[in-house]
């Protein structure tokens, strides 16, 4: 293996010869294959086997329907199969908790003569398979679709398989199948690590509709339901699904306003104003637009991607920000959609969609509107009070946990210790008698931020320990903080606790809650690392009949499930 | 052309008559080349499966597999399990052209 990061560790689990995929997936990941030929589900059910032994980071299982051709033929053969196949995955899923199970859609074909009239199975159990796999995924596991049957219609099935090999060696798939089948794989597995981009940057004119708004005007643009102008609105009918997905759009435009305003009316506009995070139309160069974006969304420009028809707009951006992702223009305008389709896979890819990703966008643009009103205010507690905020704070209900698992894995800034948790692991804390995860939902007038805290303690005699204490970037500087550890040690206080400790462990990103325990109160109890370097870490505590006095700005707060004004 | 003098040409030997076959034999050693991973000077014609350590059962059905896509040839199953040397899969591609 080459040095530095690990590769990561997949398994590979098929009914047929996957050997040539393997070596090709074998350039980007450490791959494990079973032994023996349809064998996978023998591996599965071996307690003791390589498949465990190796401990993968993501599994995937690829099935070729026809291996067994006459098991489609009638429905109880498909359903035994099916129903075979269904309890191997679902046995590996239990099995390994927490790892990521990529499960293939299938494509039955083999069958290919038959009468007008004939009942057609094979969609029916292509469909039956793919219900079966979300069913397991919505009772909780791992388990996500691995869309092959699109590929196999994308590529076109004279060109996925290879009857030959098939027929020979027992490999259904040509060299084509094969590289595609390895960026596919390689793509959904890429996911886990969390390493997508998060915001579309878009340019106007000839990228959201044809012509310009200042010289064609809302009349002259290209913009329609059919014929040209709707490769204009199919672009924006995919944006608009990406943002329901979670990815934040932006306009980078050089316009008047009142130009641009006159064809945001237009009829056939997807797009409204509310599903952008955010909007820059000016003259201004366009890198410098970006930028005050950065700051303004607090993401970085390395989780930006610019789409924009005008090659010197493209260039100047590569150049001046080499962190965000240009794609590249279609020369064919009619492979528009297709573009923005593609970048979807590419940058944005998720696996699943919770409830503050399709608030994302709105949240963000309340955002927008506070910090206006926060210019305004005379003073900061004044200004808090008048945000109205809500504040509800819980144990955490298995509906949260996927947000919650999200947030202890990718909060870097106000985060004290930094430790990050599998699903299992976070279930595990849940249930576990010694331990409880907290979590804290925020609103206020202008919206809700979700889910935006999480407080892990673990509980030993009658002390408790703050395993990890969090918090969403979108909520910082509210002096929540200093109500949701007020009303911690107050619910650990009637649960006969006497004593909290905490710490602070350095990370790269953390300083901001470097003192956050010694302006809440806190004694230092000990200290461990050089001050200042990362992993350095400063032991607190403190004793839960001292009443901590959080500053008075929420105007109603639900307190593990009590109401209080 | 008889297959000795064929497959003992090397693009620098050649004299200007057999300079079109020679550059499509070099080209074909250069491709199996990179199907075994290994630099071209490894392999001639004669390589063959029973004694080139790379060539292993899975490997034959790849280099079928990866002329066939290459080159727009067709080698029938029948004829798969009867190649023994890269000249055989060759003459698949000499007697397209």
């Amino acid at each position: 293996m080459t040095q530095g990061r690990a590769m990561a560790k997949i398994a590979l689990l098929s009914n047929v010869t996957v050997d040539l995929l393997a070596e090709k997936l074998g350039k980007q990941f450490d791959v494990y294959l079973p032994n023996g030929y349809d064998a996978w589900q023998q591996d599965i059910f071996t307690d003791t086997s390589g498949l465990y032994g190796t401990r993968p980071d993501a599994v995937v299982v690829l099935l070729y329907a026809d291996a067994y051709a006459d098991g489609w033929r009638t429905a109880e053969k498909g359903e035994g199969i099916l129903g075979e196949w269904g309890s191997a995955v679902c046995a590996l899923a239990d099995h390994m908790p927490g790892v990521p199970v990529f499960v293939s859609t299938i494509d039955i074909h083999s069958v290919r003569c038959r009468y007008g009239a004939e009942t057609n199975l094979d969609k029916y159990f292509e469909n039956r398979w793919m219900k079966m796999i979300q069913d397991l995924f919505r009772d909780g596991k791992k388990t996500y679709l691995l869309p092959v049957k699109e590929l196999v219609e994308e590529i076109g099935r004279k060109n996925f398989y290879y009857p030959k090999m098939w027929y020979m060696g027992g490999m259904p798939y040509s060299m084509k199948a094969i590289a595609a089948l390895a960026e596919l794989i390689g793509r959904y597995v890429s996911v886990i690590k969390g390493t997508g981009r998060k915001c579309l940057a878009v340019d106007l004119d000839n990228t959201l509709w044809g012509g310009t708004a200042g010289e064609d005007g809302v009349q002259g643009i290209v913009l329609s339901d059919s014929k040209e102008g709707a490769r204009y609105k199919d672009t924006q009918r995919y944006l608009k699904k990406m943002k329901e997905q979670g990815v934040m759009l932006a306009v980078l435009s050089k316009n008047n306003v009142e130009d641009v305003e006159a064809v945001f009316l237009h009829p056939d506009m997807v797009l409204r104003h509310d599903d952008f995070v955010a909007e820059a139309v000016n003259w201004n160069a366009k890198p410098e637009n970006l930028r005050a974006m950065v700051e303004r969304l607090n993401i970085g420009l390395d989780a930006f991607v610019f789409l924009d028809d005008n090659p010197a707009e493209r260039e100047q951006m590569r150049v001046e920000c080499p962190e965000v992702a240009v794609l590249d223009f279609p020369e064919d305008t009619s492979r528009l959609p297709e573009t923005v389709a593609e970048a979807y896979d590419k940058y944005f890819l998720s696996l699943e969609v919770t409830g503050e990703d399709v608030q994302k966008t709105a949240m963000y643009r309340s955002e927008a509107r506070r910090e206006t009103e926060r210019k305004s205010a005379p003073s900061v507690e004044g200004f808090l009070r008048n945000l109205e905020m809500r504040l509800d704070i819980h144990l955490m209900t298995e509906a949260e946990e996927t947000r919650t698992v999200q947030l202890i894995n990718k909060t870097n800034q106000f985060n004290l210790t930094t430790v990050r948790y599998s699903a299992e692991e976070v279930r595990r804390l849940a249930e576990g008698e010694d331990s409880d995860v907290i979590t804290v939902h925020m609103s206020d007038k202008y919206g809700s931020q979700g889910l935006s805290a999480v407080v892990i303690v673990r509980v030993e005699g009658r002390t408790a320990e703050i395993d990890t204490f969090l918090m969403s970037c979108r909520v910082m500087g509210r002096s929540a903080e200093d109500t949701i550890m007020a009303l911690t040690c107050e619910w650990l206080a009637q649960k006969g606790i006497e004593d909290v400790k905490g710490s602070y462990v350095r990370t790269v990103k953390n300083s901001p809650v470097e003192n956050l325990y010694d302006r809440l109160g806190f004694e230092v109890t000990g200290m461990c690392g050089e001050e200042g370097s990362i992993g350095w870490r400063k032991d607190y505590r403190i004793w839960t009949n001292r009443v901590l006095e959080p500053p008075d700005v929420f105007c109603s707060i639900r307190k593990f499930g009590r109401e209080e004004e | 052309m008889p297959k000795d003098r064929m497959w003992k040409m090397t693009a620098g030997y050649l004299s200007g008559k057999f300079r079109g076959e020679g550059k499509v034999v070099q080209d074909f050693l250069d491709f199996v080349a990179g199907v075994f991973g290994v630099e071209p000077t490894e392999i001639d014609g004669d390589t063959s499966c029973q004694e080139y350590e790379k060539w292993d059962s899975m490997m034959h059905l790849r280099l079928v597999m990866e002329a066939e896509e290459q080159y727009g040839i067709e080698i029938p199953m029948e004829e798969v399990p009867n190649i023994r040397t890269l000249e055989d899969i060759y003459k698949y591609i000499e007697a397209k052209r």
